[in-house]
């Protein structure tokens, strides 16, 4: 089914063809509605769902835990809010519960009270009796020398004086008095030991809810006093579970059987709600135009209006309710857990989309497409007033006879007696302007008519009948014909908002056209408190006429938006503005503004024009598809965007704990930041900025509730954050944390002195120690030229070659075969010299086989006379070494300096030992003429052993054996 | 053997309300009791006449006690058995009882009916629950009559219900309690 908008185009010319098309679809809606008493029969079905129709929309929230309830919802001066459960505390931050450690966790921890005193220190009281505090992100046992309570405690409440007092289930009450616990119980006058609820009232004396009434306590020069209210001083039932200070001067009580009552503290007075049926009172919160009463079984009552009503009709219990600063209810219960409602907001299902809204003394009146409603606020029941009109109904108003004038499109106006349900049209040859009445206002006798044909004013007699038209249009001086509101301010002019003309003004007859706006579409008009003209604009948002002495002609105050469904001033310093899908609350003064939607139940508004209206008591009546929404000024809303607070800092994510910030080493350079922006209503809307002053140019963007620096180079640093709802951060706080990274050592001074000492003194070893090693190398390549010189020099020994010739006749005359393998073995000893002779050492296996040549051809020179017997492990033959030819030298040192002869044969023994010397041994059987000798040989074996080697060669002379002790070097050994 | 522990120990906290002065005291040993449960498909009810019990209308503190298996009535006599056997563990916990303060003081100088509240802890099935529970109180000379209504939810006291019969016992029992309770004279201190 299409429906009529009653935003029209702005130009005239589609109006005018949405108006020809009017009477068609007009009369084929008829022709498909379904018979009204079937709608009307549904429609009561729906209402007797819930009989008190204004209902909160409640937001669900997280348990704390599984099976988990909240007993206590507590709000900090920080704004987090605190459950106490039978599990412990836990801290909500609007989308995770944390639990807060207890200072010892082996006894019980049932919270059974929490409170925050004015230095805020959170004291929590447990069923056991224990008390902690938590200061400062710490919690410490509180242990006072006089002991702690074994019974549970029921609450804290700090005096004028600022000491705690703690109530408790059993002991009555206890006061924290300079560093000693006192007591206060029966025997001081308390009406009874089992205290349900302390409250502190205007005067910070201490109201103790008991079994025998009320115990108000307090201290007098330190001296305790007890004053008792109880049945006899008026109050409705002794047994006094809940009382809450209320600062409107009142001390609200919630009874066991006695319901809700109030004791007025200037007149000291009793009062008590009537029509309570509801048993035992578990919770109580006075708010500024009604009461939220929790009981022990039977759910959620509001108090408003002079009555009771239920907002949910469960048997079930309410365990504890909040109010926060954002204007959130929280009510934690039994069977649905912790939920929360915005307290301004609240609903009442309608059928279909409502058209139009008028409040009028006691009733709020609304048209749907189905015809007139009437909604009385008193009973919360909604009735049908009206069906039968052939057109929709877009404007209503209630004249001072409580009588109804109804504007329709294309039908003219109905006027509706009350009492006797008649009817009766004025339509254009009535003389109204036109049948297209857009909006009605009214003051006194006159009635004024906006319609799409100019302004009609009717005059009414006393009895409210008309007396006399008048009519105004284009030629009387209004700007343009097609009016979308009327409105009648207090000074008794009359405003006009038109299609694409502005507004124009009629005072004293007189019609005039306010400058400024003449180009603009404007679809509303509102007068705030204080008598300013509100408009709201097609194109350019709202605007106001400036008070005297402001130089603009108008104040443009929002102008970012163009699609108002319809606004209203809600005071001084608040608009609230509606948009087909959302709610504004505009602060124009600061600019800030807190968004209505889903989360807080207001969606589907519509696209109708001006459905919006305010009653006596200051509320908002919002006419929304299928439901009234009714939004009521907060005096509990004292906070319009997200708490920033940073929540932890953290060092390699370790907590920073009891560290000076601004005294971290230069390796604690991986800091990080959890933070949070506290917005109960819509927790996941909240975006952060973040940035870190000496290290991030920008703000950074962020959704996330941490902020990580891994590695900062030493400075001071001040991490700044900031959290806002809609992303503008301009008007958001900035809340900031500053600390230091000192610098690393070998950044200071006598590190540098120190490091420059060491650098010198290590260049200068180093030096040494090269140029030792320089000189070592120099001699070992002397020392090696040196042997090799000796050696070949005793090869070439014309001796040796003149030996082994004659050994080689000898050996060619007998043997030829073994003659070849002797001159073989020859040049291999002399190709082996040759081959050998630069390098330092050679392992032990070349050498060996290099002595084995020259062992060949000596024992064909000396035969027996001549015996080598060599015993040399196989494993040190490939893993050690030796200089080479060191073998050789020796054993030719052996056959020069001894006699070799076949009574007297040498024997040379070469043996290795496990302490990793080889010897070399012979007999001692000197000869008598000393053969030439330098001794070279043997020095030169001991000089390039002390270059190779820590170990010496060692020389052994008995008296009858030569020998010679030689290191093996293991083979890494290399220079 | 814990029954009779129970049976020795009970009539010392009977004896520490009545003590100090026999002024105020009234008691009873053979106070009326019973009780109905009013399920879909069953109606059940019991009764016992010996509640016994004592008052101190001085000190406004009172206490009750009942044996659980002096219980007669039922339907059968297994649901007897099941009664003492299944659900009250009659043998484990003998009695129930009641004791704690009054809200309301008795003044035994009126004569006539009152309604008080006695609040204390009710110990059903060894479990303890504090409640309120409001009672006719007529005063006449030398005794009082109580009689009070109230309801027991058995889940408060852990006593489970199989599911098989639990259309046939109730969730919540309905208990009442009649009892005269005549002023203890000092001679028989």
């Amino acid at each position: 089914m299409q429906k009529w908008s009653k935003k029209a185009p702005p130009n005239a010319k589609s109006i005018g063809k949405a108006m020809r098309d009017l009477p068609l679809f007009l009369s084929s809606h008829t022709l498909f509605r379904w018979p009204h008493w079937v709608l009307f029969l549904l429609f009561c079905l729906i209402l007797n769902v819930k009989s008190y129709g204004q209902v909160p929309i409640f937001i669900s929230h997280p348990s704390p835990g599984e099976n988990v309830h909240a007993k206590l919802l507590y709000q900090d001066s920080n704004g987090f809010i605190w459950a106490g459960t039978k599990s412990g505390l836990f801290s909500f931050d609007g989308i995770n519960w944390r639990p807060v450690l207890v200072s010892d966790s082996t006894t019980e921890r049932s919270v059974t009270a929490i409170y925050e005193s004015a230095n805020q220190q959170l004291w929590i009281g447990y069923e056991s009796g224990k008390i902690d505090i938590l200061s400062q992100g710490k919690i410490a046992a509180f242990e006072p020398e006089e002991g702690t309570p074994v019974v549970p405690i029921t609450g804290f409440q700090e005096d004028a004086e600022a000491n705690i007092w703690i109530s408790t289930y059993g002991e009555g009450l206890y006061y924290w008095f300079k560093n000693r616990l006192y007591s206060l119980n029966a025997d001081d006058g308390l009406p009874d030991n089992d205290v349900y609820v302390i409250a502190a009232d205007n005067q910070k004396r201490i109201w103790a809810g008991t079994d025998r009434g009320i115990g108000i306590c307090y201290l007098e020069k330190g001296e305790k006093k007890v004053e008792i209210l109880d049945q006899k001083d008026g109050l409705p039932d002794n047994i006094v579970r809940e009382i809450v200070y209320a600062p409107s001067g009142e001390m609200w009580i919630g009874m066991y059987d006695g319901g809700v009552g109030y004791y007025t503290l200037s007149t000291k007075k009793f009062h008590t709600l009537s029509g309570w049926i509801s048993g035992s009172v578990s919770s109580l919160l006075p708010l500024a135009s009604s009461v939220w009463v929790g009981t022990e079984h039977d759910d959620l009552w509001v108090w408003e209006d002079g009555q009771f009503h239920p907002i949910e009709k469960e048997k079930t219990q309410i365990y504890d309710m909040l109010a926060d600063r954002e204007g959130n209810v929280w009510v934690s219960v039994h069977t649905r857990g912790i939920q929360s409602t915005y307290e301004s907001l609240s609903f009442e299902p309608a059928e279909k989309q409502v058209l139009s809204i008028h409040c009028g003394k006691s009733n709020v009146w609304y048209s749907t497409e189905d015809g007139l409603f009437c909604y009385n606020r008193t009973t919360g029941k909604t009735e049908k007033k009206a069906s039968s009109f052939s057109a929709n109904i877009v404007s209503i108003y209630e004249d001072e006879t409580g009588n109804l004038w109804l504007g329709t499109i294309g039908d003219g106006v109905w006027h509706l007696d009350i009492k006797t349900g008649q009817k009766r049209p004025y339509r254009e040859k009535d003389g109204l302007a036109n049948d297209h009445v857009m909006s009605i206002d009214g003051k006194g006798n006159e009635i004024w008519f906006a319609t799409f044909g100019g302004v009609s004013r009717f005059r009414l007699d006393d009895q409210g009948a008309v007396v006399g038209f008048d009519r105004y249009s284009r030629a009387d001086g209004l700007s343009i014909d097609y009016i979308y509101q009327v409105y009648v301010d207090k000074k008794g002019r009359v405003w006009f908002a038109t299609d694409g003309k502005g507004v124009s003004m009629w005072e004293d007859g007189e019609i005039s056209t306010i400058e400024g706006l003449d180009r603009e579409t404007v679809f509303g008009i509102d007068e705030d408190p204080s008598g300013n003209l509100w408009f709201s604009t097609e194109e350019k948002g709202v605007c106001r006429i400036p008070e005297n002495g402001e130089e603009d002609t108008l104040i443009f105050a929002r102008t970012d938006v163009a699609t108002i469904s319809s606004f209203a001033v809600v005071s001084d310093q608040a608009l609230l503005i509606t948009y087909p899908t959302h709610i504004d609350m505009y602060y124009p003064s600061s600019g800030r503004i807190v968004e209505l939607e889903q989360d807080v139940g207001v969606s589907n508004i519509g696209e109708e024009l001006n459905v919006i209206d305010r009653d006596k008591k200051g509320r908002i009546w919002i006419g929304a598809n299928g439901k009234l929404i009714r939004f009521s000024p907060s005096e509990l809303q004292t906070q319009f965007a997200p708490a920033t607070r940073i929540t932890g800092v953290k060092i390699f994510l370790e907590d920073i704990g009891d560290r000076d910030p601004m005294n971290l080493a230069y390796n604690e350079n991986h800091v990080s930041f959890n933070y949070v922006g506290l917005w109960y209503q819509a927790p996941r809307n909240v975006r952060y900025e973040h940035r870190l002053v000496g290290y991030d140019i920008d703000w950074v963007e962020s959704r996330n509730q941490q902020a990580i620096y891994p590695s900062l180079s030493s400075g001071t640093y001040t991490f700044e954050l900031r959290s806002s709802l809609l992303g503008d951060f301009s008007r958001s706080r900035v809340v900031s944390y500053t600390f230091h990274i000192n610098k690393p050592f070998w950044q200071t001074w006598w590190f540098f002195l120190l490091a420059i000492t060491v650098g010198i003194t290590l260049t200068y070893i180093w030096v040494k120690n090269w140029e030792k090693r320089l000189r070592r190398t120099e001699r070992l390549e002397k020392e090696k030229i040196e042997s090799q010189f000796e050696t070949l020099k005793s090869q070439i020994n014309p001796h040796f070659l003149f030996n082994s010739f004659n050994t080689l006749i000898s050996i060619i005359e007998n043997d030829q075969e073994v003659a070849v393998k002797y001159v073989e073995k020859l040049s291999d000893l002399f190709r082996n010299i040759l081959a050998y002779r630069h390098q330092a050492v050679i392992s032990l296996k070349e050498e060996l086989t290099l002595f084995e040549n020259f062992h060949f051809l000596q024992k064909h020179r000396y035969g027996d006379n001549f015996q080598v017997n060599l015993e040399v492990e196989e494993s040190l033959r490939t893993g050690s070494s030796v200089p080479p030819l060191t073998l050789q030298l020796l054993v030719e040192n052996a056959l020069k300096h001894n006699i070799v002869s076949r009574s007297k044969p040498l024997r040379v023994d070469i043996h290795s030992h496990k302490s990793g010397y080889l010897t070399v041994q012979n007999n001692l059987q000197v000869r008598r003429e000393k053969a030439p000798s330098t001794q070279m040989g043997l020095q030169n074996i001991v000089h390039r052993y002390r270059l190779l080697s820590d170990q010496e060669v060692i020389i052994e002379v008995t008296k009858t054996h030569f020998l010679v002790h030689i290191p093996l070097l293991k083979n890494e050994t290399t220079l | 053997m814990l029954f009779f522990i129970h049976i020795l120990f009970f009539p010392l906290t009977l004896l520490s309300v009545i003590s100090p002065s026999a002024a105020g005291i009234f008691a009873t040993t053979d106070g009326k009791i019973d009780f109905t449960s009013n399920a879909p498909l069953e109606l059940i009810t019991a009764s016992s006449s010996s509640l016994r019990g004592a008052l101190n209308t001085e000190k406004n503190t009172f206490a009750f006690t009942i044996g659980v298996q002096s219980f007669r009535g039922f339907n059968s006599p297994l649901q007897h058995e099941h009664f003492n056997e299944k659900f009250m563990e009659s043998d484990v916990y003998p009695h129930a009882t009641f004791q704690g303060k009054m809200i309301e003081s008795i003044d035994i100088n009126r004569k006539g009916e009152t309604t008080v509240r006695a609040k204390g802890q009710l110990t059903i099935h060894g479990v303890s629950q504090e409640r309120i529970i409001r009672s006719t109180v007529t005063v006449a000379e030398g005794k009082i009559t109580i009689d009070a209504r109230f309801s027991v939810l058995l889940s408060d006291h852990n006593i489970s219900i199989p599911k098989i019969v639990s259309q046939k016992i109730a969730e919540e029992i309905e208990v009442h309690v009649n009892a005269e309770m005549v002023q203890k004279s000092a001679s028989e201190r």
